[in-house]
C-alpha cells in the first residue's frame, strides 16, 4: 500500500503541495459560498463538495509531506552509510 | 435597531419581527457571530494558500507549518462553523422560501393579516424565524438528522424532480407532504396531558382518532389548515391527512 501510494507521489512533493493548495482553496470557495449566499444548493454544495475537497486537499498534503520525510530520511541514512562503516 | 444574536440573523430590537426595520446595511452584515468567525477563518487560510502559491517557498519547517494550518486546521475550524452556520440557516423561514415553489407558503406566514394555522405559528415569538423547522421536524432521538436528509430529498426534487420547471400555481395545488401530518408534532408544543386541552369536548371523544392520525389537528372541521391557499374543493372536505393524499 505505501509502495502503491509512494508511486502515486513519486513526482515532487512541492507540486502535490501546490494542488493541495489549488484544491483547498478551491474548497474555502465553496464554503464561503455557502456562507455568503445560503440557498439550498450552496449550502448543499458547501457541507458535500466543498467539505470533501478540504479533507482531500489536507490528505495530499499529509501525504506529501509523509514521502518528503521519508526522502530525506533514506539520503540522510545513504548519506552517513560511508562515515558509519567501522574499519 | 438591528441587534445580532448568536446563531441567527440580526432581529429588530423594536418588536415587529425580525429583519424588519434593519436597513441595507445590516443585510449586507446581517450574519450570526459564526458566519462571521467562519468568513474570517476562510479569509486566513486563502491568504496563507495564495501566499505558498504565489512564492513557492521550498518545503522547509516554517512553511510546513504555515500550510499545516492554511490546509490543515483553518480549514478544519472552516468546516465546522461553515457546517454549524449551514445546519443552522436551514431551520429559518426565509431559508425554506427561497425556492419559488414555496413562496406563496412564504408570502402567507408573513402576512400579518393571515389568519392560516402557519402565519398564526408565524407570529408566534416562541416559533419565530424557525416555524417552519418547528412545525414539520421530525421529533425524537433521531428527528434533526432525519429531518435534514429529508432536507436533501427537497433539495434534489427542486433541482432534479421537476419542480423547479414549475409554476408557482401549479406547485401550489400540486406539491404536497410526503407523508400525512402527524399529530404528535402539534402535540410537542400543546401537551395533551394539560387540563386546558382535555377539558376541550372534542379533544376528549376524538381522543383515540387524534392518537391513531385517523383526524387531523389541521383540517377543516378542527384547528383549520396549516396552509390552505394549497388546497383543493375535495382536499378541504378530507378529514385525515390519509385522506387528502389520496
Amino acid at each position: 500500500m505505501i509502495r502503491w501510494l509512494a508511486r502515486i507521489t513519486r513526482f515532487d512533493p512541492a507540486r502535490t503541495v501546490h494542488l493541495a493548495c489549488v484544491i483547498g482553496l478551491v474548497a474555502l470557495l465553496l464554503m464561503a459560498w455557502s456562507v455568503l449566499a445560503p440557498s439550498p444548493l450552496a449550502v448543499v454544495v458547501g457541507m458535500s463538495l466543498g467539505h470533501g475537497l478540504g479533507v482531500l486537499a489536507a490528505l495530499l498534503f499529509g501525504l506529501a509531506v509523509f514521502f518528503d520525510f521519508r526522502r530525506v530520511r533514506r539520503r540522510a541514512r545513504r548519506g552517513m552509510a560511508p562515515s558509519d562503516a567501522r574499519p | 435597531m438591528c441587534i445580532p444574536v448568536p446563531y441567527g440573523f440580526w432581529h429588530d430590537a423594536s418588536g415587529t419581527g425580525a429583519k424588519q426595520g434593519c436597513n441595507s446595511r445590516a443585510v449586507v452584515l446581517s450574519m450570526s457571530l459564526m458566519a462571521v468567525g467562519a468568513l474570517v477563518v476562510i479569509a486566513l487560510a486563502t491568504v496563507l494558500l495564495i501566499h505558498h502559491l504565489w512564492i513557492r517557498p521550498a518545503l522547509d519547517g516554517p512553511t510546513r507549518l504555515r500550510l499545516l494550518f492554511g490546509l490543515g486546521v483553518l480549514p478544519a475550524a472552516a468546516t465546522v462553523m461553515t457546517t454549524a452556520q449551514g445546519l443552522t440557516h436551514t431551520t429559518e423561514r426565509n431559508f425554506c422560501g427561497s425556492c419559488h415553489v414555496m413562496a406563496a407558503h412564504l408570502a402567507d406566514v408573513e402576512d400579518a393579516e393571515s389568519e392560516s394555522l402557519a402565519a398564526r405559528h408565524g407570529r408566534n415569538p416562541y416559533f419565530g424565524d424557525t416555524n417552519c423547522y418547528t412545525c414539520h421536524a421530525d421529533y425524537g432521538m433521531l428527528g434533526y438528522p432525519l429531518t435534514k436528509l429529508n432536507g436533501l430529498r427537497h433539495v434534489y426534487h427542486y433541482y432534479l424532480g421537476g419542480y423547479r420547471s414549475m409554476s408557482a400555481e401549479e406547485a401550489r395545488t400540486t406539491i404536497r407532504v410526503a407523508k400525512p401530518y402527524p399529530n404528535s408534532n402539534c402535540t410537542q408544543c400543546h401537551s395533551g396531558t394539560l387540563a386546558s386541552f382535555r377539558n376541550v369536548g372534542e379533544h376528549q371523544a376524538l381522543a383515540d382518532d387524534l392518537a391513531a392520525n385517523r383526524v387531523a389537528c389541521a383540517s377543516a372541521g378542527c384547528h383549520g389548515f396549516s396552509h390552505p391557499f394549497t388546497k383543493t374543493e375535495e382536499e378541504k372536505l378530507a378529514k385525515t391527512g390519509e385522506e387528502r393524499r389520496r
